[in-house]
């Protein structure tokens, strides 16, 4: 497996952790069932941090799934430390790019 | 069948889309199959999973939030019913007859149907639907 790979692994890994231990804005990271539960949106969030995205961007994505896809009242100062967190994580090295055969 | 609502529509007719599903996952991989579904852009919603064969939550939003018998379901919890197999009518049993529990979310309220085994979590506010989840509380 290429360097790319376990970098791309790695990163998807955390933001999944911080989804669901970090963020988890049904309450559901008790549940082992549901350990799952947010793995769908880990894709897009990779895919943001990879563009380099801002918190604003980042906030509107989870804003978006919290209260329209999800049908919560939502939580909108952790939300807000949530894509502060997830924006940060370039700064941090985990700086997710895209592949390079995608790109050659 | 020509009023089933798109959001409902992977309830239908589905043992053979599970069949089907079930040799590509044993041939391929779950990761391979879900992929290639995305990249063919095709329709998700034909597969249903069940106790025991749970569909890999790889795939991104597949349904609009939807009114069904009467009950709102948030596009996630229809992406989850049909990620874990479970019918709008066991989602409609569990907040009739089964035990509420508190949200561990404010705004939050969840039941359990011990018959079933499974946990609803609603909007308490809203009485929307925000998932179901298997097993107990």
């Amino acid at each position: 497996m290429s360097d790319f790979a376990i970098e791309a692994r790695e990163a998807r890994a955390l933001i999944k952790r911080i989804l669901l231990e970090e963020w988890d804005p049904i309450g559901v990271f008790e549940f082992p069932e549901a350990q799952d539960e947010y793995d769908t949106y880990v894709s897009e969030v990779y895919r943001l941090l990879s563009q380099r995205a801002g918190v604003c961007e980042m906030f509107d994505y989870l804003w978006w799934l919290e209260t329209t896809h999800m049908g919560l009242s939502g939580d909108r100062q952790k939300t807000e430390k949530i894509a502060e967190r997830l924006a940060g994580l370039i700064s941090e090295g985990i700086t997710p790019g895209t592949e390079p055969s995608a790109s050659a | 069948m020509g009023d089933v609502r798109p959001g409902i529509r992977g309830f239908v007719g589905i043992g053979f889309d599970i069949a089907i599903q079930a040799i590509l996952v044993a041939i391929l991989g779950p990761e391979s199959v879900a992929s290639a579904e995305v990249r063919a852009g095709g329709e998700a919603t034909g597969f249903l999973g069940h106790t025991g064969f749970e569909l890999k939550n790889l795939q991104a939003v597949r349904n609009a939030p939807e009114v069904v018998g009467g009950r709102s379901f948030s596009g996630h919890a229809l992406d989850q019913m049909q990620n874990r197999g479970i019918m709008p009518s066991a989602v409609e049993n569990a907040i009739q007859t089964g035990t509420p529990f508190a949200g561990k979310t404010p705004g939050t309220v969840g039941y359990f149907d011990p018959v079933n085994k499974i946990r609803v979590i609603l909007n308490s506010e809203t009485g929307n639907v925000v998932t179901v989840i298997r097993g107990g509380p």
